[in-house]
């Protein structure tokens, strides 16, 4: 086991060899595993020795150190201005690098971004921004949707990027609606002011407008919303007022991260109706007993069939 | 060498400058060796930096308790198995490492060395992108979740052949983004 355990410690560990070692461990009890691992412990020392003899060095100034303030001094200098190279060092690094949060197929997740901005991401959403947020832009890109409540910075200016997109924002309520795969993007505004400038066109938003973008053609419609409809995304309420069936199923689609399928149904038929913190199966029995169907849910599949012999 | 038993006289019973200077000490001693030495085990820096932190942490919790005759060294070890353990018959489970030391074995000595697991999973991540939401599914299923052919055929209503087909041709997109990445 020690030759095996030696060749994946190195990386040079082949398949069928890792297959056996692995097998091999899990039947070993963790007591030999530690007497096994101490013992490589014990003798482990990499550039140790090395690192030894600076510190005994370093072990010897310090001792001088105590007797001479002045020393001290120069030494205290000397420690804080390799800490602010090492901390300044730090900071580039995770400058680099991004933060990414998503949510999952079903649910929603409340976030809030080191400026205080909060955000509700609904699912299959994910939002990202660099560690240097708010230090000089507060810039953040999504795809998915997100109900965003943006905290006020007249100097920083928040700007959400989606696919073909740019929003800027001052301190204001809006929500996003923007996955990959519906045809259309939608920014909503419910306080204060936006922007959105998308290729060479830009419009401004004043509260209650809301702006759809047809992806394929760019083409933008600006329209008034009714404050009830949208804004019930952000109390959870699902809300339908004389919407196409195929929307009300569209809207499942995504609140619950589901695939309809349906046969049989009319799918231009209205539907208005409003569903307090819905549950999937409790607006399916609902509109079941609408449109006279039976429906199953299989592996996130629903299946939705008419029911036979009946006719509304 | 250094004494170490004066160092843990030092650290229980001293103002909190000094233990703080001496702790400091013992720190750059044995952080580097715990850490590297861990992660020969567990592959994934970030893992093995968790568990050496988590170590000295409790160290410094433990600091008054120090018995000056053992090492620190063994000390260390004793406070570090058992995450050490667990993720390294973890990361032996993972379906993922045989494709990792396979990978590993197409580089160059030296990028072996800083090309750890957490870098691999990221750019299988990425590389999963170029597959068909099936192919992700069935990999995912595979490889994260560690479900057999036979298994995800059932879960997902298809033929073992299906899976293993998809199974095949997702692999050889994501060796293929692999070796890219390299170059």
């Amino acid at each position: 086991m020690k030759e095996l355990l030696n060749k994946y410690k190195a990386n040079k560990i082949r398949p069928e060899e890792l297959e056996e070692l692995s097998s091999m461990i899990e039947s070993t009890p963790d007591d030999t595993l530690y007497d096994i691992l101490f013992e490589d412990w014990d003798s482990f020392a990499s550039e140790s020795e090395n690192n030894h003899k600076v510190k005994e060095n370093l072990k010897k100034k310090i001792f001088i150190a105590i007797a001479c303030a002045a020393a001290i001094l120069l030494a205290l200098t000397l420690y804080l201005q390799i800490r602010l190279h090492e901390s300044t060092n730090r900071l580039d690094v995770l400058a680099d690098s991004d933060y990414r949060i998503s949510t999952e197929d079903t649910g929603t997740m409340d976030i809030s971004l080191p400026d205080g901005t909060t955000a509700k991401l609904f699912a299959k959403s994910s939002i990202q921004y660099s560690a240097d947020y708010g230090q000089n832009k507060r810039m953040i890109k999504m795809t998915g949707e997100g109900n965003f409540d943006v905290a006020h910075n007249s100097e920083k200016t928040f700007s959400v990027s989606i696919p073909g997109m740019e929003i800027y924002v001052h301190g204001t309520k809006f929500n996003v609606y923007a996955y990959p795969d519906d045809e259309i993007s939608e920014v909503s505004l419910y306080q204060g002011s936006l922007s959105i400038s998308c290729g060479n066109q830009k419009i401004r938003l004043s509260p209650n407008q809301k702006v759809i973008v047809q992806k394929s053609t760019g083409k933008m419609t600006l329209t008034h919303f009714d404050d009830e409809e949208d804004m019930s995304l952000r109390k959870h309420k699902m809300v339908f007022i004389h919407k196409p069936l195929l929307q009300v199923l569209d809207a499942l689609q995504a609140r619950f991260g589901v695939k309809i399928t349906s046969s049989g149904l009319d799918l231009s038929d209205f539907y208005t109706g409003e569903f307090r913190e819905p549950e999937l199966e409790d607006v399916l029995a609902v509109l079941g007993v609408h449109y006279l169907f039976d429906y199953e849910i299989k592996n996130g599949e629903v299946i939705i069939t008419k029911k036979a012999g009946k006719s509304k | 060498m250094v004494d170490e038993k004066q160092i843990v006289k030092l650290l229980k019973k001293s103002d909190w400058e000094v233990q703080n200077k001496w702790f400091r000490v013992l720190f750059d001693m044995y952080y580097h060796d715990l850490l590297n030495f861990t992660l020969q085990y567990v592959k994934s820096r970030d893992t093995a930096e968790e568990i050496a932190h988590d170590s000295f942490v409790k160290l410094w919790l433990h600091k008054d308790n120090l018995d000056e005759k053992r090492s620190v060294k063994a000390y260390l070890f004793k406070i570090s198995k058992n995450s050490l353990i667990k993720e390294m018959r973890r990361q032996l489970k993972n379906p993922l490492m045989t494709e990792y030391f396979s990978f590993i074995d197409t580089l160059s000595t030296e990028a072996r060395i800083t090309y750890d697991y957490d870098t691999f999973l990221k750019t299988i991540k990425e590389a999963s992108e170029y597959l068909t939401p099936r192919q992700k599914e069935i990999f995912i299923l595979c490889k994260e979740k560690n479900l057999s052919a036979k298994e995800i055929a059932i879960k997902l209503s298809i033929s073992e052949q299906v899976v293993r087909n998809q199974l095949s041709k997702s692999l050889r997109i994501i060796r293929e983004h692999l070796s890219n990445c390299i170059r």
